[in-house]
């Protein structure tokens, strides 16, 4: 490193050679940083061919022993949604994992590490929002590295009703074990059919310990490689209006394509701590949540071909009756015979 | 006791009627707004795509039940389509047809826009009975189409491809409830044409038409959908259960036509058929105007658990029609 900046003659003062040095250390862990988003997909990898869609809500299962069948998740590193990679634990031992049922009791989660790849799964039984959460914490450079990946999954069936659905959609955080979490914010109509669309704004809220936290970085990210960043309000939220993805000729619109995006959350506070014996003065806090979303109504919902359906229905049944109840009330025409 | 069955047998149910189907429109209208909830399989429609309903007409819900694998339906899964329909056939047996005449708020409205055909003086019109017969059976295609269906979303019949998803609750997407019950809300979201593929575009135009159908039926034939309504037809199969009964005594009946000029949905068997003694058709909503309309003594009985609780008098008769000539008069202007 030294003989690379020696030879460039900007970094032989000693001053700009220590800045250029630190800049080149911060490039070089922002794209460390980067690089080690973890996050939680419900699509599967192209060659495990276990999984198969489930339900209405995007999820895939996988069948069991006597017909039962569990939700499962895959553990993927990057920011794309569709081309971050699939991953296993570099250190399979060092890992916390929490899982949560709707009823917010921790239940039979399973975060498994044999294969080639990490996965979730779960048997979904109870109705509303599962929450899985997979942290990892690393010390590097004074920074405890706390990277949370964050699984939010829906289960509902219609043949099990509707009650108590405003109890049941969430939004749950468990800060007594997982310090930080994005969590979305419900919007006031929501319920289990809930899915969100191209042009709806969504809210989201990063805590820290079950507290709101202001200026944390949210990046969300979409498979079509677009990105936007905002910083959080002094009430932990952030609104992101998805845009659309989606264009096809209208033979071939699909309203139930749903399109991936993942979102992180991303900050560092000053703490002083130790971990597995290792000091650290910072802590740096990312977490993730996936989710989807389908093409806009507006693309394929049409009120004035409604408009027109109806009056067209309306004048032609009216008028058809009108004119046969014309003929049927013939006037009376006497016949006469030439006798 | 004798006092009591007097005083009703010389009531006007009609105006009974009225005030339990508007209680009953407000119930499955907007119960839902005051945290009424009664369950998902009711024998009438209460329809979930109306913010304020209290509860899922169980064609909904049937027809989502049966949106799986033979060997699913087999199973414990199928286990809850079949506690479901034993719901509804629970819900059923209680009020019989009754449901229709009394507590359906597609069925009320359309009793609302006759009140304003009357007003307007406009003719209105009935089938003749060729006519009734054919068209009868729709109700009939339409069960078996909203049974198969489903059935056919999940399963291959004869080897043929899987129906489309997008014929999800096929008859949700036509039924005129879907559109017209939230409009009570202030909710138009449903009149729309769907334009994600030729199946919806299909689909979603003819429910639109069919609304279209159902406004300007209504105000020309009483009770004009409920003549297709295949709730009417799942309900017949389960009502010869019901503890509410509408029995005929045909000995008594000197074929006068009142009933069946009385009749909203005009069904001439109940003039005609003197040898039946349970007389709910198909098309029956049990209203009960053809027990106020009939002058012969006990003649037409209304029984709960075979114990009758509003019979046909003559008393009663008069009571509610004056005199002979003023029926005869009203029953003339009708035909008219």
């Amino acid at each position: 490193m030294n003989s690379l900046l020696n030879r460039m003659n900007i970094f032989k003062n000693k001053g700009v050679r220590l800045l250029g040095v630190l800049l080149l250390f911060s490039f070089l862990i922002q794209t460390v940083d980067a690089e080690n988003h973890i996050w939680f997909s419900n699509k599967p990898p192209a060659d495990d061919k276990r999984a198969a869609p489930s339900g209405m809500h995007g999820l895939s299962s996988i069948k069991g022993k006597r017909g039962s069948s569990s939700v499962i998740q895959w553990l993927r590193q990057g920011t794309h949604p569709l081309k971050s990679n699939y991953i296993q634990l570099s250190d399979t031992n060092n890992f916390e994992f929490y899982f949560y049922s709707p009823e917010e009791k921790e239940t039979q989660g399973n975060f498994s590490t044999k294969g080639k790849i990490a996965t979730l799964t779960y048997p979904s039984k109870e109705e509303g929002y599962y929450n899985g959460y997979l942290i990892l914490k690393q010390v590097s450079n004074d920074t405890l590295y706390v990277n949370i990946a964050k699984a939010e999954m829906l289960n509902h069936s219609c043949r099990n009703g509707h009650k108590n659905v405003r109890k049941k959609i969430g939004p749950n955080a468990y800060p007594k074990t997982v310090p930080a979490e994005i969590i979305r914010k419900r919007t006031s109509s929501e319920n289990f059919h809930y899915f969100a669309l191209s042009g709806d704004e969504v809210e989201y809220q990063f805590l820290i310990d079950g507290e709101p936290v202001e200026g944390a970085r949210l990046s969300f990210n979409t498979q079509t490689g677009w990105q936007k960043i905002l910083h959080t309000d002094e009430s932990g939220n952030s609104t992101f209006q998805i845009l659309q993805d989606y264009f096809s000729s209208w033979q071939e619109l699909n309203n139930r394509k749903v399109y991936d995006y993942v979102i992180f959350g991303d900050f560092t506070i000053n703490e002083s701590g130790n971990y597995k014996g290792e000091a650290y003065s910072y802590v740096n806090y990312t977490t993730s949540l996936a989710d989807g979303y389908r093409p806009a109504k507006t693309m394929y919902m049409s009120m004035f071909w409604a408009f027109i359906v109806f009056m067209v229905t309306v004048i032609i049944s009216v008028a058809g009756i009108f004119i046969y109840r014309i003929n049927k009330n013939k006037i009376y025409k006497e016949v006469h015979f030439d006798e | 006791m004798n006092r009591i069955k007097k005083y009703i047998n010389n009531s006007n149910v009609s105006r009974f009627r009225f005030i339990v189907q508007i209680l009953a429109f407000f119930l499955f209208v907007y119960g839902g707004y005051f945290f009424i909830h009664v369950g998902q399989q009711l024998p009438t429609f209460a329809c979930p795509y109306n913010a304020g309903s209290p509860g899922t007409c169980y064609l909904i819900a049937m027809q989502h039940g049966l949106h799986m694998e033979w060997k699913d339906l087999i199973s414990y899964r199928g286990l809850a389509f079949f506690m479901g329909l034993g719901t509804f056939v629970l819900f059923f047996i209680i009020f019989n047809k009754s449901w229709c005449g009394f507590m359906c708020p597609l069925g009320t409205l359309q009793d609302w826009i006759t009140k304003v055909r009357k007003a307007t003086m406009t003719k209105f019109s009935r089938y003749d009975q060729l006519g009734f017969k054919r068209l009868k059976k729709i109700k009939y295609v339409l069960l078996i189409l909203i049974i198969i269906i489903p059935l056919g979303m999940s399963n291959s019949f004869f080897g043929a491809p899987k129906i489309s998803h997008d014929m999800s609750a096929p008859f949700c997407q036509i039924c005129p409830g879907r559109t017209v019950l939230p409009l009570f809300s202030g909710d138009t979201s449903q009149l729309f044409i769907d334009f994600r593929n030729p199946t919806t575009i299909v689909m979603s135009s003819l429910g639109i038409l069919i609304t279209a159908l159902f406004f300007v039926g209504s105000f020309l034939k009483k009770r004009f959908f409920c003549f297709f309504c295949p709730m009417s037809a799942l309900q017949f199969l389960f009502s010869r259960f019901g503890v509410l009964r509408l029995t005929k005594n045909g000995e008594n009946c000197t074929k006068c036509g009142n009933c069946y000029r009385v009749c909203d949905v005009g069904i001439l068997e109940i003039a005609e058929d003197v040898t039946s003694k349970n007389i709910v058709k198909d098309d029956c909503m049990m209203c009960f105007k053809c027990v106020e309309a009939c002058p012969e003594e006990n003649c037409l009985d209304v029984k709960v658990l075979n114990q009758k609780i509003f019979s046909s008098t003559e008393e009663g008769f008069f009571k509610r029609y004056g005199h002979q000539e003023e029926l005869t008069k009203t029953t003339k202007e009708k035909d008219a």
